[in-house]
């Protein structure tokens, strides 16, 4: 039913091991109501890339909230650098930057710095380093000039540079994204894209990405997990993609990069399917 | 280390959070002189008439009075944190620190009650016998932190329903209501099925025995009541983080956490 574990990068221990993962989300009296997703599983080394891609309610942020800790699994394992995300999750927790979709995640009475600075205690750094640390980000991520002002006043692009540096500032060994660049003009994406390439690269560190942007994983990930209604419909090598599906780029799909034209053959050849199923009865049961 | 860091941050954003706005910022300060004026005038009696009167018969319910605002601290901070943090859209951020919430809780309950806490030392400080000042104030500070313990365990009790529930604040604000009566009446003026349900509540407690410190009863009277609120309220502190955690698991297991 479930997937197989990526076999990913070579021998080295997976950093991020999703054993057979499903969720279903229930209502009070324990009846479900929606899947969230169905037996996912998946492992991330570091230096590695995976993109997490799905039109929308395929179950790309419940699998982030799983990865995270915010959502407790109905079934199957999540292991964060060798430790257990339901039993163990304030220790999984200390080397993990999460970056969630929801802009509003910061406090906006406060100043930039003043998040950084409340964020980051929260995350195990203070003092010296921490300051030290901002001042660093700052100027990657180029917001040293509003670093004053209200995070309420920032625009959406610096505002997602904010959520990316509370991500970054415990220097986590797992990088778990959601829509990192979403909203941004081109010039941001490139540089943001540019630099989580670095991360992923130089610093062997482990990235977990959700986008709807085709040119995005494209441009980042070593690897790509297709998701519709819940379950898998490609989890591969970004490389073994291109080579499997090269005859998409020879059909006439108006995409703008060719993983794109991957994700809509994968997405509506698993609609097709599912339409077909449905017919028989035996429709998705939930979603 | 780490915890002094988490106290420090947490007393900085909730200043800042607080003065971050002009008007809010004047009407806190204001608050503050007012009560620095108003005091001693009450002690005087030169205040409003009636007010004043009552105070100066019964110096110790003025000061049971200022101590409902510090309860009110322990009591609705979880609530407030969940329902407040939910709205602002800032829970989900919170959960993915390795801190955990209950105990982020605890800190900002304890950056919050320091916060009070000048307020109502300097309540207690004009209300307390000449001489003995000092002594009476350091009680204080223990009765008030013994009593916030307990008040925060049926804070994490009233918060796990938030949690869960949603739409629940009318609920800590009735539990809130009732410390009033409490509060401003003595022992034995509550029929006794108030009194004994009141017994087993930190903030009366902590308000009885802060009567016998204002009237310098002497120390070995009142040391085993003050064990007695030691105990009741690390027990409610106890029963409060089980529900919690519990609470917690369900809000993870529906993904109900950061929605409100």
């Amino acid at each position: 039913m479930g997937s197989q574990i990526t076999p990913l990068g070579g021998s080295a221990t997976p950093y991020v091991e999703f054993l057979d993962v499903t969720k279903v989300y229930k209502d009070f009296r324990g009846s479900p109501v929606a899947r969230g997703i169905e037996g996912l599983s998946f492992a991330v080394r570091q230096g590695e890339t995976l993109a997490i891609l799905g039109p929308n309610g395929a179950g790309k942020t419940t699998v982030l909230k799983l990865l995270s800790g915010l959502v407790i699994p109905t079934q199957g394992r999540i292991k964060v650098g060798g430790f257990d995300m339901i039993r163990e999750r304030e220790k999984a927790l200390q080397h993990v930057g999460v970056m969630l979709g929801d802009a509003r995640s910061v406090y906006w009475r406060l100043t930039v710095r003043d998040n950084l600075e409340y964020f980051g205690v929260l995350r195990g750094v203070y003092g010296k380093k921490l300051r030290q640390r901002i001042a660093g980000l700052a100027e990657l991520l180029d917001f040293e000039d509003v670093l004053n002002r209200r995070a309420g006043e920032l625009s959406r692009g610096m505002r997602q540079r904010l959520l990316l540096a509370i991500a970054l500032l415990p220097d986590p060994q797992l990088l778990i994204l959601d829509e990192p660049t979403f909203g941004l003009d081109v010039a941001s994406r490139y540089e943001i894209r540019n630099f989580l390439r670095e991360v992923a690269l130089q610093r062997r560190r482990a990235i977990v990405i959700a986008t709807h942007q085709m040119d995005e994983a494209q441009a980042l990930a070593s690897h790509v997990c297709v998701l519709r209604q819940g379950k898998v419909v490609t989890l591969n090598t970004t490389q073994d993609l291109i080579r499997k599906t090269g005859r998409v780029r020879d059909k006439k799909i108006a995409s703008s990069s060719w993983l794109e034209g991957v994700f809509l053959e994968l997405t509506s050849k698993a609609r097709k399917e599912r339409a077909e199923i449905s017919h028989d009865g035996d429709g998705y049961p939930l979603g | 280390m780490m915890g002094t860091a988490i106290l420090w941050a947490e007393l900085r954003r909730g200043l800042k959070n607080h003065l971050a706005y002009p008007i809010q910022a004047a009407c806190e300060i204001i608050t503050v002189i007012f009560i620095a004026v108003a005091v001693p005038a009450l002690r005087e009696g030169s205040f409003l008439r009636g007010i004043s009167g009552a105070a100066l018969e019964h110096p110790e319910k003025t000061v049971a009075l200022v101590m409902v605002f510090v309860a009110l601290i322990g009591l609705q901070i979880v609530h407030r944190v969940v329902g407040e943090e939910s709205d602002l859209g800032t829970l989900e951020q919170l959960c993915l620190t390795p801190v955990g919430l209950p105990a982020l809780i605890m800190f900002r309950c304890a950056a919050d009650t320091i916060r009070m806490l000048p307020v109502v030392l300097m309540v207690v400080g004009f209300f307390s016998p000449s001489g003995q000042v000092v002594q009476i104030l350091a009680i204080v500070c223990v009765i008030i932190l013994l009593m916030n313990i307990g008040m925060l365990g049926i804070g994490f009790i009233l918060g796990s329903l938030t949690l869960v529930a949603k739409r629940t604040g009318f609920i800590p604000n009735l539990v809130s209501l009732t410390l009033l009566p409490l509060a401003m009446s003595s022992s034995n003026e509550l029929p006794a099925i108030i009194e004994s349900a009141g017994s087993v509540v930190p903030f009366t407690q902590g308000i009885r025995l802060m009567e016998r410190a204002l009237k310098s009863f002497p120390v070995s009277s009142w040391v085993s009541d003050l064990m007695r609120l030691c105990i009741l309220s690390a027990l409610w502190l106890v029963i409060g983080i089980k529900c919690f955690a519990r609470a917690e698991r369900f809000a993870r297991e529906r993904g109900l956490l950061g929605k409100y």
